[in-house]
């Protein structure tokens, strides 16, 4: 009985380590926990139904949790970021106060930080690493200015004032939808969920604008516009560092380490003699330490580190 | 490695729900009520064990005969008389293994359980559940939110995954009592 007892508190701190994430070590632990004996598996799978079951509850009668945050950051913030974020909301809210003064916002996270931020009227934005968006309101629209980085928009259409997107020399404007939009540099990619997205190019307005649907992607660099249709899957790839995530298949490390980049102080330099190896997988965008083992152990690359950056070579 | 994932995700979909027919099973069988999370356990780990050689074609039919086997062995050991007659397993209304809508009620009677369970929590495990698995955040930002500590998220979320699963061995009816008497504040449990 206590020997029950004391499995099951074993399975449900893996299970609650696990859904934090685990690092090499812990995972090799973990592993080597399951095997031991068929008890603390059977503990494991049995608590790992009931954690998935959990998924699909919906929230107890008269719940209240403290006030969710406007801007819950998900990684460490300062304390300019979040007074940034509540002065957001303020003049988001501040009606009358914006009519007196033209009201522009900087929205920014640093390397490794993701936000949140609630417009009004249900609109939704959520920043990835290294972004910085600048919003200005004017009478019937709300323009952002997206100067770096990458932000998920979930927009509830606003008849009275429409939201839109200017980056790189692209203005991309909602028609009610979910899209997330990645500047880097000149590129600007533009991933299309669910509606529809009108896609310009700023110096050329006559031209017939791009219309994006459900499941694609738009990508664009100076004069030139892509327009590709995606599987869900591939979309859903596309998406998942709104979970803290980076998905590859089959990718050049090369380009799995500007990824993980984006998202760490640590930076991964590849010498050209490792920098087509090919890799596929899902990883903790901010666990570059994890990736670092993994390239040492499975792929035996030679891994060193100095000053505070790692180097990868064949 | 694929041999056993292939074992886990059997246990999983097919043993797993079986939960609360098992632990009816036993209750009814065997008198000290004290020993039924054990022999539960127990049944899980024979189970599994020998599922490992065959994957049996009947998993309803081979999981509560084992239960039988295990209580057999434990009552010959005890030299005790069972409440029950072991021999009921017919009195337990045969379920096929087909998916039915028999199964779909079943599922559906597990997520209400959970729902129960979860509405029962103590009010801050329940907070912290229902903020990483209702709501979706990470444990991280479930910390942030609430003002504590990550550490003290994850001994929210394993006390309440704990306390929830055991509403599988609840009965209808009696489940709401039975979460309240397991809640019912004791020396280990913080918080």
């Amino acid at each position: 009985m206590a020997d029950g007892q004391l499995i099951e508190q074993q399975a449900a701190d893996w299970l609650i380590k696990e859904d934090r994430g685990l690092d090499f070590r812990e995972r090799a632990e973990f592993d080597r926990w399951l095997s031991e004996e068929t008890d603390n598996r059977v503990a494991y799978l049995r608590l790992k139904r009931t954690w998935i079951g959990a998924g699909q509850l919906s929230e107890p009668k008269n719940f209240r949790a403290a006030a969710p945050r406007p801007g819950t950051a998900r990684v460490l913030r300062n304390a300019a970021g979040w007074a940034i974020a509540a002065m957001l909301l303020v003049t988001a809210i501040a009606g009358a106060w914006r009519l007196t003064r033209p009201s522009i916002t900087t929205i920014a996270t640093g390397v490794g930080e993701q936000m949140n931020v609630s417009l009004e009227r249900g609109t939704r934005i959520e920043l990835n690493t290294n972004t910085v968006l600048r919003s200005q309101v004017s009478g019937s629209a709300r323009t952002i200015t997206m100067d770096r980085g990458q932000a998920f928009f979930d927009v509830r259409r606003d008849k009275a004032r429409q939201l839109v997107i200017l980056a790189a020399g692209r203005r991309i404007t909602d028609i009610g939808t979910k899209f997330s939009v990645y500047r880097n540099g000149d590129n600007v990619k533009v991933v299309v969920t669910e509606g529809r997205v009108r896609i310009e190019d700023v110096k050329n307005l006559s031209a017939r604008p791009i219309e994006a649907g459900a499941n694609s992607i738009v990508i664009a660099n100076g004069d030139e516009t892509l327009l590709a249709k995606m599987t869900g899957a591939e979309i859903t790839k596309e998406l998942t560092w709104r979970y803290g995530l980076l998905t590859f298949t089959d990718e050049p490390l090369e380009a799995v380490s500007r990824e993980f980049n984006r998202y760490n102080a640590k930076k991964m330099h590849i010498d050209p003699s490792a920098r087509d190896i090919k890799i596929g997988g899902s990883f903790r965008a901010n666990n570059v330490d994890g990736f670092k083992d993994l390239l040492q152990q499975v792929f035996a690359l030679k891994v060193h580190e100095s000053s505070g950056d790692i180097f990868v070579s064949k | 490695m694929d041999r056993s994932n292939i074992l886990d995700d059997w246990f999983f979909r097919e043993v797993l729900p079986l939960e609360p027919a098992i632990v009816e099973y036993l209750s009814r069988n065997w008198g000290s009520e004290s020993e039924i999370e054990d022999l539960r356990q127990e049944v899980f780990v024979k189970v599994y064990e020998s599922a490992r050689t065959e994957i049996p074609a009947a998993p309803r039919q081979f999981v509560l005969q084992m239960a039988q086997n295990i209580l057999f062995v434990r009552q010959r050991r005890n030299k005790v008389i069972p409440i029950g007659s072991l021999a009921d397993l017919e009195a337990l209304e045969p379920e096929s293994d087909e998916p039915s809508p028999e199964r779909r009620t079943a599922a559906r009677q597990e997520v209400e359980r959970l729902q129960i369970a979860l509405d029962n929590l103590p009010d801050r495990c329940r907070e912290v559940v229902v903020l990483r698995k209702v709501r979706g955040l990470s444990q991280r930002e479930v910390a942030r939110q609430l003002g504590i500590e990550e550490s003290t998220v994850e001994q929210h979320l394993a006390k309440g995954l704990r306390l929830l699963a055991q509403s599988a061995s609840s009965r209808r009816g009696t489940i709401i009592a039975q979460a309240r008497r397991y809640l019912r504040p004791s020396g280990s449990t913080n918080g």
